[in-house]
């Protein structure tokens, strides 16, 4: 027996928050996670931390620079940017979010310059192409700013915390949307964003050194935050599938009867699943275990940015979507890449992978990579 | 030299004249824009509040509320401010009755009391005003898109012509002007009817008054009190419809890059 009702014409709206917005998210929850690995090592010196949590300083800094450029490219009118902060609305978490990120990105820039100073002085001593620019920047300063440092590693890590409420906000309140509308979508994204962060870091770390002793710790942040993610996703599932949460039964109801839903939500638990056994035996190949943790929290988001707007509020069925090949889609992607990368060598070019050894206590600017 | 008859004279005249009359008066009422009947009589205020009341059972699915709106708005091509849905209802598995039915459900934007649009929109640019008609002001707008994820009727899209945000306005323009909106005036079985819920004598709400059991809106869950109120409306369709969706759907094909039309 056929279907009781058939649709023959109705309307398939665009997905309006497109790989841009994947893309931003992404990055900004892998910057803000890599701000809270950066504490343990450079704010609490913590020995085992120090090298970890200096090259997690590193990418929060690439990745932070560009997560607001993804997020203008995801406006339709990007040049009108301004208005966010011309026009404020204290009743939109968007609007707030845009000024947490003003906030976030200069409190992230301020802390680095106070946490590398010490590497800029070294590079400035040793001269070279970068030499000039490295003294300008530590201005003949080659000791470490205590208290200075501190106040500004305490405001990013608020604006970090700031950030990521913002992120997971934006989505819980927007009813019209069940996947969104449940509490474990801000959690999950700022494990999710943690466990990136990690993930990165221990693949740079690994790709940068060869020590595997360097990562341990990092693999234990990705094994826990695994494990916590796989908890959530279990207690939502029990709520959603027995009835005890609404809002998780009607995400439930709405989001699984679409299989390319179901397949992507279950590619995304097996390979937490697979994370989390490879983390707890802190074994394998970091680069390898880094890349994949960070490519699960980009799948994560893929899924709730795209899977959740592929669900119609009205019409019948699912709406289709796969990845452009344009801007919109894999060039953008490429693109996005290709300014991290810029970046990133950009500001190596001054704070030196090599400078940033496990010998190298903050402040001993004398320390050996 | 032949008599004429006066009063042949005097009929002949008149025949002709009345005829020549009759074409340009056919010809004025069919080009002249006359009022429409139960236009709004006066320019829109705070005193008004503008609602519409769709009629479901008087629907044919003529879309020609769809293509009024798409010309009097200067939509760009494959976007649509209102448009009726059309689908397919099993009616029987008895032999011998009728199997299938077509159901017709004009959608718009419901210009809620409570609209999730307006409390996401982080500029301000997406406003109800004093009248309530939900308005985008698309010199503000930054075409976040966070209205359309918020509106729970998907009325709203990115317009590729001005990338800002686009809906219905109830053709504003046209009611501060006098007139009704564009669906509406050419709605062939006066299914839309649209006027003053401030007004009690208004017709909107004496059929309001009518069909008082019978009134229903879309997605009354949550909880957004919309302005477009519906007679007829079944409950299957009030939110998301489950069912099976149209077969053929050429989103981003010629000249439906923003939104695709779905149809089977």
């Amino acid at each position: 027996m056929g279907p009781d009702i058939v649709e023959i014409f109705n309307i398939a709206p665009e997905i309006t928050w497109s790989l841009w917005a994947v893309q931003y998210s992404f990055l900004m929850t892998v910057s803000c996670g890599c701000v809270f690995l950066s504490w343990p090592g450079i704010v609490l010196k913590r020995a085992a931390w120090i090298l970890p949590s200096k090259t997690a300083l590193i990418l929060a800094m690439t990745c932070g620079i560009c997560a607001p450029i993804a997020l203008l490219a995801d406006l339709h009118h990007p040049s009108r940017f301004l208005n966010f902060y011309l026009h404020f609305q204290s009743g939109s978490w968007m609007a707030w979010g845009a000024c947490f990120i003003v906030f976030y990105i200069g409190a992230l820039l301020v802390y680095a310059w106070f946490a590398f100073m010490p590497v800029l002085a070294r590079v400035g001593q040793e001269g070279g192409r970068y030499a000039p620019f490295a003294r300008l920047l530590c201005r003949g300063e080659s000791e470490e700013k205590t208290r200075a440092l501190r106040a500004a590693a305490t405001a990013c890590l608020f604006a970090a915390i700031l950030i990521m409420i913002y992120t997971g906000a934006e989505f819980l309140f927007i009813r019209a949307r069940p996947l969104w509308n449940t509490i474990a979508i801000p959690a999950l994204m700022a494990l999710s964003g943690v466990a990136g962060a990690a993930g990165f870091s221990l693949a740079l770390l690994r790709f940068a050194s060869n020590s595997k002793g360097n990562g341990i710790v990092l693999s234990g942040v990705i094994a826990w935050t695994q494990a916590a993610i796989l908890a959530v996703v279990s207690i939502w599932l029990a709520a959603g599938l027995s009835g005890l949460s609404t809002p998780a039964a009607l995400a439930v109801k709405t989001a699984f009867p679409a299989t390319s839903f179901r397949l992507m939500a279950g590619g995304f638990v097996a390979l937490t699943l697979l994370i989390w056994l490879c983390a707890a035996r802190r074994g394998g190949n970091g680069i390898l275990l880094g890349t994949l943790t960070l490519c699960s929290a980009w799948l994560f988001r893929w899924l709730v940015y795209i899977g959740g707007q592929q669900m119609p509020k009205t019409g019948a069925g699912y709406y289709d979507y796969s990845l452009p090949l344009g801007y919109e889609g894999l060039l953008g992607m490429a693109g996005t890449l290709g300014l991290w990368a810029f970046v990133f060598f950009a500001i190596t070019c001054l704070v030196p992978l090599s400078h940033l050894g496990e010998n190298a206590e903050i402040g001993n600017i004398g320390g050996s990579s | 030299m032949k008599k004429t008859d006066p009063g042949a004279m005097l009929t002949c005249s008149s025949r002709r004249t009345f005829i020549r009359e009759l074409s340009v008066l056919t010809f004025a009422l069919a080009t002249a824009p006359l009022p429409a009947l139960g236009a709004p009589s006066t320019i829109s205020s705070a005193k008004n509040t503008w609602a519409m009341l769709v009629d479901i059972r008087r629907c044919i699915g003529c879309q020609a509320c769809t293509i009024s709106c798409f010309q009097e708005n200067a939509m760009p091509e494959g976007c649509f401010r209102t448009l009726v849905a059309a689908y397919s209802i099993r009616l029987s598995e008895q032999p011998g009755m009728q199997p299938a039915g077509t159901y017709l459900l004009p959608r718009l934007c419901n210009h809620c009391d409570k609209p999730a649009c307006v409390s996401v929109c982080p500029t301000g640019a997406t406003f109800k005003r004093e009248d309530g008609i939900v308005v985008v002001n698309n010199r503000r707008c930054v075409g976040c898109a966070y209205c359309i994820q918020a509106c729970p009727y998907d009325a709203r899209f990115i317009n590729p012509a001005t990338n800002t945000t686009d809906k219905c306005t109830f053709c504003v323009h046209r009611i501060q002007a006098g007139l009704l909106p564009a669906c509406v005036e050419t709605c062939v079985g006066g299914a839309r009817i649209f006027g003053d819920a401030n007004d009690q004598n208004s017709q909107l709400r004496q059929k309001l008054r009518q069909y008082q059991g019978q009134i229903r809106v879309l997605q009354p869950q949550m909880n957004t009190t919309p302005n477009v109120y519906y007679i007829g409306l079944d409950e299957r369709f009030q939110g998301k419809v489950e069912g099976m969706p149209a077969l053929w759907s050429p989103q981003r094909s010629e000249g439906a890059s923003h939104t695709g039309m779905k149809g089977a």
